[in-house]
């Protein structure tokens, strides 16, 4: 027998030995969609019906303990359409940055009094590039823009890297997910964040609904 | 008169009393509710800037952010907030609550009280009412407090307290809490007319920088009867202090708030229309004294002119009923009762005339015809009747009489014929005529008895007694005879319609004519039936050798026996 016929096969192999991956996807039942109607009045000059209304989103997490992170630092952007944060929630791994870059006509500015991260942007146009920020520490991290009082964004810092945010419909799927036992949560609001137990196993394909 | 002047002053000065009452309440609350009105607006008025204020600081997004984290500081929350207010001046004091109405401890002195002391107890109120205050908020909603800053001082505060809304999940984040002091008095006293005291009522005390403690103490126990178990929107009250009268009307300043219910008192002195009614009062005591004065006055001038003549009128009518038909009453009016007067004068000469008719009728005829006559009992016609004819004449009358002057002949004739017809009335008979000396008497016409035939005996021996004594006692002496006779004859009206008297016709009549004729002085002589009659009574002879013209020759009569 050839040696290296051997070395190949164990290598071919390996991957499916050492990363048995697990699938869970889902449907969330989403609140309905919140809208704010007060808006054409206080800012003048803004076409009317500037925003519709937004629909919130869930974020479906796994929790649990994971190897270190081999995900490198990345860039996440939360962006400001259409007078609306966009998207609505950004869930983003511990360590992340984060810009915000302006995309409406007007100024915006962007701010957080949140315990995990308390930031504020200053007013800035499309031109101006303001601040990036690191989110180290989990958490819920709530958004404002001080000019346009409707706006509401959240940034769901998690320890997790496994996180989807579900479509607006609410179904989601997460994938690649290692072997183990682990609790499974949907962030939907503040006050509504419904787990489950799940115990994976290789090549699992679960399907968990909230 | 007067009892009617009287009560009708009085029933006038009841219905009036009650009605000048009634007005000046009705004024008065109806003044009371606009005072209170422009009272309440001037107060919203002020209130309506830092309301607004209130407002805008509730909406503003970087203080609804700080609310909506969980985890903020409560120093943070102020400090955010102070670089959110604009231009708030004053002793105002800011205080928020969270979303379960929690008290956020802040001691930073510019947003709050200079006094500590009142800081302190303010914020302990708002700790007690932090939790109902935050689950039933949904607009912005007023209340009033008092807080004593020391012993002579009670400053009344107004709070407002706002909801923080998030507008996206139509959550309360938490609530605005402001205070300041407000004050009471110059806010409207300069523009009302009727003068009043204010005070505001709450948590079952009374704040009022315009009363005395004295006033405030007497009000207060009266309104804390009024408000024990129900809150009313607006009532008004009576009060006496000291004797004097006060209306209280109170308003619900803060009606459907969550802060517990604070009144507006205003206190209306009712002096004014004590001091009216008392005025109505002796009006109405002059004009019941003017009126019965009056009264008095017009009474007497009355019973002087109207009842005096009429009294008279009465004593007038008295006197004719006692049968004094000569009254006659003097006319001093020329009016009705003067009319009446004079008929009345008439009237009794009428009455008078009619009794001299009545007196003379009965001088003329028999009293007892007269009376029948009068009554109608006796008509034109006659009647069969058995009736004794009596007739008496004076024996040589006109011999005797033949020398005497007319004057004295009539003075005998009176004299005898009254004597005698006194005697043929007491005998029961009827006078039917005098025709000279001669008297003709019947019995049993025209009523008659039983016995007729013995009274005219009886009669004319009384007749001849009668003369006797006549005879002895006065001027002149006559001798009578008698003659009756009995037997049935018609007796009636006899004459013509104009002029008639009661008289009898018939045989029997002219019998006792003759009878008479024959008989000498002194004697009575009866025909047979009367002697019959008379069933011995009397000692009588009989006649022989009668000779009668008209009569036939055995004519019985007899001749009654006297005892001298």
């Amino acid at each position: 027998m050839p040696t290296w016929r051997i070395i190949t096969a164990i290598g071919l192999l390996t991957p499916f030995l050492l990363h048995a991956e697990a699938t869970i996807e889902g449907s969330v039942t989403l609140p309905k969609a919140q809208g704010t109607s007060d808006s054409t009045s206080r800012y003048p000059g803004q076409p009317e019906g500037s925003h519709a209304a937004v629909q919130p989103l869930a974020v479906v997490y796994l929790e649990g303990s994971f190897s270190a992170p081999t995900v490198k630092p990345q860039i996440a952007h939360m962006a400001q359409k259409n007078l609306q944060f966009d998207p609505y929630i950004l869930p983003i791994q511990v360590g992340t940055t984060v810009d915000f870059p302006n995309e409406d006509d007007t100024y915006h500015n962007v701010f957080s009094y949140s315990r995990v991260k308390k930031f504020d942007l200053g007013r800035y146009t499309k031109k101006d590039k303001p601040a990036i920020q690191t989110f180290d520490k989990p958490g819920v991290v709530k958004l404002f823009c001080e000019i346009h009082g409707h706006m509401r964004g959240i940034i769901l810092v998690l320890e997790s890297p496994h996180f989807t945010t579900t479509d607006s419909k609410g179904k989601y799927r997460l994938e690649h997910l290692p072997a183990g036992t682990y609790t499974l949560k949907a962030w939907i609001s503040e006050r509504s964040v419904p787990e489950k137990k799940v115990i994976l196993s290789d090549g699992q394909k679960l399907q968990v609904d909230f | 008169m007067m009892a009617v002047v009287l009560g009708t002053l009085v029933i006038g000065l009841i219905p009036t009393h009650r009605s000048v009452t009634r007005n000046y309440r009705m004024l008065l609350e109806r003044q009371a509710r606009k005072e209170m009105d422009s009272f309440f607006q001037l107060q919203e008025s002020r209130l309506a800037t830092i309301r607004q204020k209130c407002i805008d600081l509730s909406h503003s997004v970087r203080l609804l952010a700080a609310m909506s984290e969980l985890h903020l500081e409560d120093e943070d929350i102020y400090a955010i907030a102070e670089g959110e207010i604009r231009n708030i001046d004053g002793d105002r004091f800011l205080r928020f609550l969270d979303s379960s109405g929690k008290l956020l401890v802040s001691n930073d002195s510019w947003i709050g009280m200079t006094q500590p002391y009142a800081r302190t107890i303010f914020e302990s109120r708002l700790k007690k009412l932090g939790p109902s205050l935050a689950s039933n908020l949904d607009a912005q909603q007023m209340g009033y407090t008092t807080i004593s800053l020391d012993e002579s001082k009670t400053q009344l505060y107004a709070v407002i307290a706002t909801p923080i809304l998030d507008n996206a999940t139509s959550l309360l984040r938490g609530v605005l809490i402001m205070g300041f002091p407000i004050e009471l008095e110059g806010t409207i006293k300069n523009q009302s007319h009727t003068p009043f005291r204010i005070g505001i009522w709450m948590e079952n005390a009374l704040y009022s920088d315009d009363l005395s403690p004295e006033e405030q103490n007497l009000l207060t126990s009266a309104l804390s009867h009024q408000f024990t178990g129900h809150h009313p929107l607006e009532f008004s009250l009576p009060l006496s202090i000291h004797g004097h009268g006060f209306l209280v009307f109170a308003r619900a300043l803060n009606q459907l708030s969550s802060f517990p219910t604070a009144y507006q008192i205003q206190l209306y002195s009712l002096e004014e229309l004590e001091h009216q009614l008392r005025e109505l009062a002796s009006l109405f005591i002059l004009l019941a004294i003017v009126s019965s004065g009056v009264a008095l006055v017009l009474g007497l001038f009355f019973s002087r002119t109207l009842s005096r003549p009429i009294h008279n009128l009465v004593k007038g009518t008295q006197k004719v009923q006692s049968g004094d038909f000569s009254t006659q009453l003097p006319i001093l009016r020329d009016d009705e009762l003067g009319t009446l007067t004079r008929s009345f004068n008439q009237m009794v000469e009428g009455l008078a005339l009619k009794e001299k008719f009545h007196s003379i009728l009965q001088v003329v005829t028999d009293r007892k015809i007269a009376e029948q006559l009068i009554s109608g009992a006796l008509m034109l016609g006659g009647e069969k009747r058995v009736v004794s004819i009596l007739f008496c004449d004076i024996r040589g009358f006109t011999r005797k009489t033949e020398k005497m002057p007319p004057e004295e002949v009539i003075q005998m004739l009176n004299e005898h014929m009254t004597a005698l017809a006194h005697v043929v009335e007491k005998q029961g008979g009827v006078v039917d005529k005098f025709v000279g000396d001669l008297i003709m008497a019947l019995f049993g016409a025209p009523q008659s008895h039983e016995d007729d035939a013995v009274r005219s005996v009886a009669c004319a021996l009384e007749m001849m007694s009668e003369r006797k004594r006549l005879n002895r006692d006065s001027r002149y002496s006559l001798e009578m005879g008698i003659g009756i006779a009995r037997g049935e004859v018609v007796a009636g009206c006899m004459g013509s319609e104009q002029r008639n008297n009661y008289t009898v016709l018939g045989d029997k009549v002219n019998l006792a004519s003759r009878l008479c004729g024959q008989a000498g002085p002194g004697e009575i002589l009866v025909d047979e039936p009367t002697w019959l009659e008379l069933n011995q009574k009397y000692r009588s002879e009989p006649l022989t050798d009668l000779k009668l013209k008209g009569f036939s020759d055995s004519m019985k009569a007899h001749r009654i026996l006297i005892d001298s």
